[in-house]
């Protein structure tokens, strides 16, 4: 599955521009309403008011065959109408051709038994879109997963998150949009950010810059070794003791890439990781990291007014399987004298 | 398949207590206004009431609530969103949507619009059995004709809301004869209950136009709505 989104707008969301290969992604903004449209054009729910979506150069929005591959979850979720929960979900299995006898298993699967011989009706948001996301979860055929908090349901996370491993890979496309950091950290995958209502993830977009919201808490048997090894890779990795004994905490300019370059050296050196987790951002680091954006792109036109790049900061060599980078810019730019 | 899955999405949808209730607020006040019609004079009292209180009010009404009843309250597009997301076709599964509440609003209207003549007309009106048959055609034309019009105008707006204005309209111009009064399904209806004509329209024309026009509120409801 081959998604691409040219200037897709819809309400909050003024222009998306995205071309995604199978793998994981996910957008993270404190936009709700555009993180909320961006999967309702992906889905196929609308249309955008402008620009476009292709889905192996179909629109979703009107090729029934196009939303049969896809497996979504909104920010308002509707069910088939049916006397009980275990129906509507047989019914909604019969629509994407599965078989409609397998509901209460799929239900029982997710930790949805409870909800079978509920009438439909009387479900709230949360258990709808639970419900849903347990469809989601179970279309084994589907290429493409948009799905819109999918760690906020009634779902265990580590349920969601081994779903979502299976069917990245089995080579299908999962977008995942969040408000949340943390949930963003555990979903992993590219990392996508709306800001001000636009999305663009070009390869040559820099990445997420260093600070707090890119800290790895890591113990291991010999820190002082590992954060010497650490300091002299050429990634620009910056490390701190940690309040236990064994523990250090690494700061990098993403996350995947400062866990990739430990795990290497760990093997290299044989040195034994006993705990690695990525550190929760405060939402004042967030804060800071939003400011930066806007400070960022000022300081860089400002650099490039002034026909100087020495006051610039360096650039970070980009991974080479990562192709979706994350737009924001270091939150902390050096000062220009 | 689509069609099938759209009648189902209908069904359910309308099998509330709530459909029950308005069509016996409807029967009611239509057989309320044929008891007043009757007591206010025998001679005209069938035409008045069924043109009045039967298919001028009752009718529009229950068709304005069955609809936004299939459709969930909301836009077309999204009354068949918890199928048509699955991959099913939108059209097919619009017209699935439109049929049983067709049906419904049909029977209701054919069924009270001959409960209407009888009480109007009284049991031994020689007119009663010819007035009760065409009533019966007519109420279940036009009870189809008012479900497709608004089926297709609750693809406008992001809540469905161009049935309400297609309902305005039809309160609104309807009441007229003249161009204006073309597209809405009530002076249609009224042609052929006998009353005013539009652009002097014969009964059959009147059939036609009234057919015509629902069915192409209809046709550009599911072309809004895409596949």
């Amino acid at each position: 599955m081959r998604a691409v989104l040219q200037g897709a707008a819809l309400a909050q969301l003024r222009s998306a521009e995205l071309e995604l290969e199978a793998g994981r992604y996910v957008v993270l903004s404190s936009e709700a309403d555009a993180l909320s449209s961006l999967i309702s054009i992906t889905a196929g729910r609308e249309r955008p008011r402008h620009g476009l979506v292709l889905l192996d150069g179909v629109a979703p929005a009107s090729t029934p065959g196009a939303r049969r591959k896809i497996a979504a979850l909104f920010a308002e979720e509707a069910l088939p109408p049916a006397p009980t929960v275990a129906a509507s979900v047989a019914r909604a299995l019969a629509a994407r051709g599965a078989d409609p006898g397998s509901a209460r298993a799929l239900l029982s699967d997710a930790g949805l038994a409870p909800l079978a011989d509920l009438p439909e009706r009387l479900l709230g948001p949360r258990e709808a879109r639970s419900t849903a996301l347990a469809l989601a979860l179970a279309h084994d055929s589907a290429e493409l997963f948009a799905l819109h908090e999918p760690l906020a349901t009634l779902l265990a996370s580590s349920f969601v998150l081994a779903a979502l491993a299976r069917h990245t890979a089995r080579g299908a496309l999962v977008l995942s949009t969040t408000t949340s950091a943390a949930d963003a950290n555990a979903l992993g995958g590219h990392w996508l950010c709306i800001e001000l209502g636009r999305l663009r993830a070009l390869a040559a977009t820099p990445r997420l810059g260093a600070g707090p919201w890119q800290q790895v808490l890591v113990e291991t048997s010999d820190r002082r070794k590992l954060s010497q090894l650490l300091h002299e890779s050429p990634l620009g990795l910056s490390t701190e003791l940690g309040t236990t004994p064994n523990a250090l905490k690494v700061t990098g300019p993403a996350l995947d890439v400062t866990v990739r370059e430990l795990a290497l050296l760990a093997r290299q050196h044989d040195l034994e990781i006993q705990r690695i987790e990525a550190a929760v951002p405060p939402v004042e680091a967030l804060l800071a990291a939003r400011a930066g954006f806007a400070r960022g792109a000022y300081e860089a036109s400002r650099t490039a007014a002034l026909g100087t790049t020495a006051a610039a900061s360096p650039a970070l060599p980009p991974a080479p399987e990562q192709r979706i980078q994350v737009g924001l810019e270091s939150p902390f730019p050096p000062e220009t004298p | 398949m689509s069609i099938r899955a759209g009648i189902d999405l209908a069904r359910e949808r309308l099998s509330q207590r709530a459909t029950l209730v308005a069509g016996a607020l409807a029967l009611s006040f239509e057989l309320g206004d044929a008891l007043l019609e009757r007591a206010h004079g025998a001679v005209g009292a069938a035409d008045r009431a069924l043109a009045g209180g039967s298919f001028g009010i009752a009718l529009p009404l229950l068709c304005y609530f069955l609809v936004a009843r299939a459709c969930d309250g909301k836009n077309l597009r999204d009354a068949v969103l918890p199928l048509a997301r699955h991959g099913l076709d939108r059209r097919a599964l619009t017209l699935g949507l439109a049929i049983p509440t067709a049906l419904l609003a049909a029977a209701f209207a054919a069924l009270s619009s001959v409960l209407v003549v009888l009480v109007t007309r009284g049991p031994g009106d020689p007119r009663l059995v010819p007035d009760a048959a065409t009533c019966l055609w007519i109420g279940l034309t036009s009870g189809a004709a008012y479900v497709a019009a608004f089926i297709g105008a609750s693809a406008l707006g992001r809540r469905g809301q161009g049935r309400f204005w297609l309902l305005v309209a039809d309160f609104v111009l309807g009441a007229g004869d003249s161009f204006l009064a073309l597209p809405w399904p009530k002076a249609h209806v009224r042609n052929l209950l006998g009353g005013t004509q539009v652009l002097e329209l014969s009964q059959l024309g009147a059939l036609f136009a009234l057919l015509g026009t629902s069915l192409a509120f209809l046709w550009l409801g599911t072309l809004r709505s895409q596949r």
